[in-house]
């Protein structure tokens, strides 16, 4: 068999073969994308009224499902000593920092858990 | 009396593996020790290598026969009479050479995987198809330029798909004596995944790309999930019937999990029949590996094509989710193309770290891990493909 021979079999095998992957993962797809407009007997999880009622008068998600309640001051020095002490270790003594204000960022999700998922992760990479 | 020990001495001297060591078997000895080096000192996929390379050290320990097949011999009535009963080995490697091991292992690897990413971002399929580019780029490269044959050409490429009983499944039925480099080097890139794709994904997109946050997927019911195994099966069996083993037995084992109902088939496809499935694949896939077939030119070029696959199929899923981002008007992080080879859950795990540093706090795992799980689809198809055309 010639080159030339070759190079049109192997173009041929290539388009078929990444055309019918593409074809059949489209239909899949297609086919995945109908299911969220199916009714089906049992619907995913919606988090409770409680729950959905989020940042409402100092309640705020540590995690989606953990409600934590910060309604009175002695909880509030026991967060700013906490994270004092965090950073205190993380070496800011060494740096000469002061901690001016602690301010809450306005996302649903906790760093902390954020940060112990990452851990998890970088922990897994070189499993 | 001496005379006589001594020639006892000698006949057990001959008999014994020393004598008849070459410096082949020595070589291979030492290749197996590297691998098991690298599997309990660097942890490079320990749960396959370690076998794997035990297998391979066993295989070429000299006179041991442990791949030796059955031998008969005419008996007086004419008859085959067995002379030689085979090793063990040889009868472990019956799983992978009639097919039954790869999609066993499928069967577990569904039971362990959560397809919900999928479903709730079902375009994510396509990053897991564009990064089966490396397979196929790699099949040109080694039919038209490196000599090997086509079905040769086909179960190198496959190693670009980043998913081993796949690799193992489809050099079985197109080239079984490329089998145990085939496996080494699918193995060895999936554990170097960390290594090798940061740098194309750091390359191929821009910091700002790399600082996109995705929005949060939505939840996927249950029943969704326990449709989707079936509607999948149905589906690519229908349409690519040389994928039903590898896609059924996924299917079956993600139906499993998700029906709720067996959870005890459940656990144990997941826990104790994909160890022991993983013990007999791996050491018989690595008691492939002789000196024969291992050293040889071959196994080089299959090193480097492994490497090439790989790395083109991580390009071809950040291009797709490039231009993914591109339609959607940047809304989609292109690092998660980077998950579309399969190597679940390790790309995904990339993918996560390198958003993570373009951007603290960003939060892209699950997003990946759509064209993660797609990936492992991707490579069936892929295997079936080839296997419809060059497996009769």
């Amino acid at each position: 068999m010639s080159f030339i021979q070759s190079l049109e079999e192997n173009i041929m095998v290539t388009v078929l073969g990444m055309g019918v992957v593409f074809a059949v993962l489209a239909v899949l797809s297609i086919v995945i994308l109908l299911f969220k407009y199916i009714k089906w007997g049992s619907q995913p999880n919606k988090p409770s009224k409680e729950m959905g009622q989020g940042n409402k008068e100092g309640q705020y998600f540590a995690d989606e499902n953990i409600l934590v309640e910060d309604t009175n001051v002695e909880k509030g020095e026991e967060l700013i000593a906490v994270i004092s002490a965090a950073i205190v270790a993380y070496g800011a003594e060494d740096f000469n920092l002061r901690i001016r204000s602690i301010k809450k960022v306005g996302q649903v999700r906790s760093m902390w858990a954020m940060a112990g998922r990452n851990d998890i992760i970088n922990s897994r990479i070189w499993r | 009396m001496n005379s006589s020990m001594l020639q006892v001495l000698i006949d057990l001297w001959n008999q014994s593996g020393f004598a008849a060591i070459s410096w082949k078997h020595i070589v291979m000895i030492l290749v197996s020790l590297i691998l098991i080096y690298l599997a309990v000192a660097k942890k490079y996929e320990p749960l396959l290598l370690l076998p794997i390379s035990f297998g391979m050290l066993l295989a070429n320990l000299p006179l041991t026969g442990l791949m030796q097949p059955p031998t008969y011999e005419i008996g007086k009535d004419g008859l085959p009479v067995l002379k030689n009963i085979g090793g063990l080995l040889y009868y472990l490697y019956q799983g992978d050479f009639l097919g039954i091991f790869p999609p066993l292992i499928f069967l577990g690897v569904g039971a362990m995987t959560d397809f919900g990413p999928l479903i709730a971002n079902p375009l994510s399929i396509f990053i897991g198809a564009a990064a089966q580019l490396g397979v196929f780029i790699t099949f040109n490269v080694a039919s038209l330029f490196l000599g090997y044959t086509m079905k040769e050409a086909a179960a190198i490429g496959i190693i670009g798909g980043a998913d081993g009983p796949t690799a193992i499944y489809l050099a079985t039925k197109l080239a079984p004596h490329l089998l145990g480099p085939i496996a080494v080097a699918a193995y060895s890139y999936m554990a170097l995944v960390p290594i090798i794709q940061p740098p194309i994904m750091r390359l191929m997109t821009t910091k700002e790309e790399r600082e996109i946050v995705m929005e949060q997927l939505r939840p996927v019911s249950k029943t969704e999930k326990i449709i989707f195994p079936i509607v999948v099966t149905i589906l690519v069996s229908l349409i690519l019937p040389p994928a039903a083993p590898l896609i059924g037995m996924l299917m079956m084992g993600n139906l499993f999990r998700e029906s709720g109902v067996v959870e005890r088939l459940s656990k144990t496809a997941q826990n104790e029949l994909n160890n022991i499935i993983v013990i007999f694949l791996g050491t018989s896939v690595g008691a492939t590996a002789s000196a024969e077939n291992f050293l040889n030119p071959k196994t080089l070029g299959i090193i480097a094509l492994g490497l090439v696959a790989f790395a083109v199929s991580t390009a071809g899923g950040i291009i797709i989710a490039k231009i993914m981002n591109w339609i959607s008007g940047g809304k989609i992080n292109p690092l998660i193309g980077s998950a579309g080879v399969s190597a679940v859950p390790m790309a995904a795990r990339v993918s996560q770290v390198e958003a993570q540093k373009a951007r603290p706090g960003n939060f892209v795992l699950m997003h990946a891990m759509g064209p993660n799980v797609a990936g492992v689809i991707g490579t069936a198809v892929a295997a079936g493909v080839f296997l419809s055309i060059f497996g009769h």
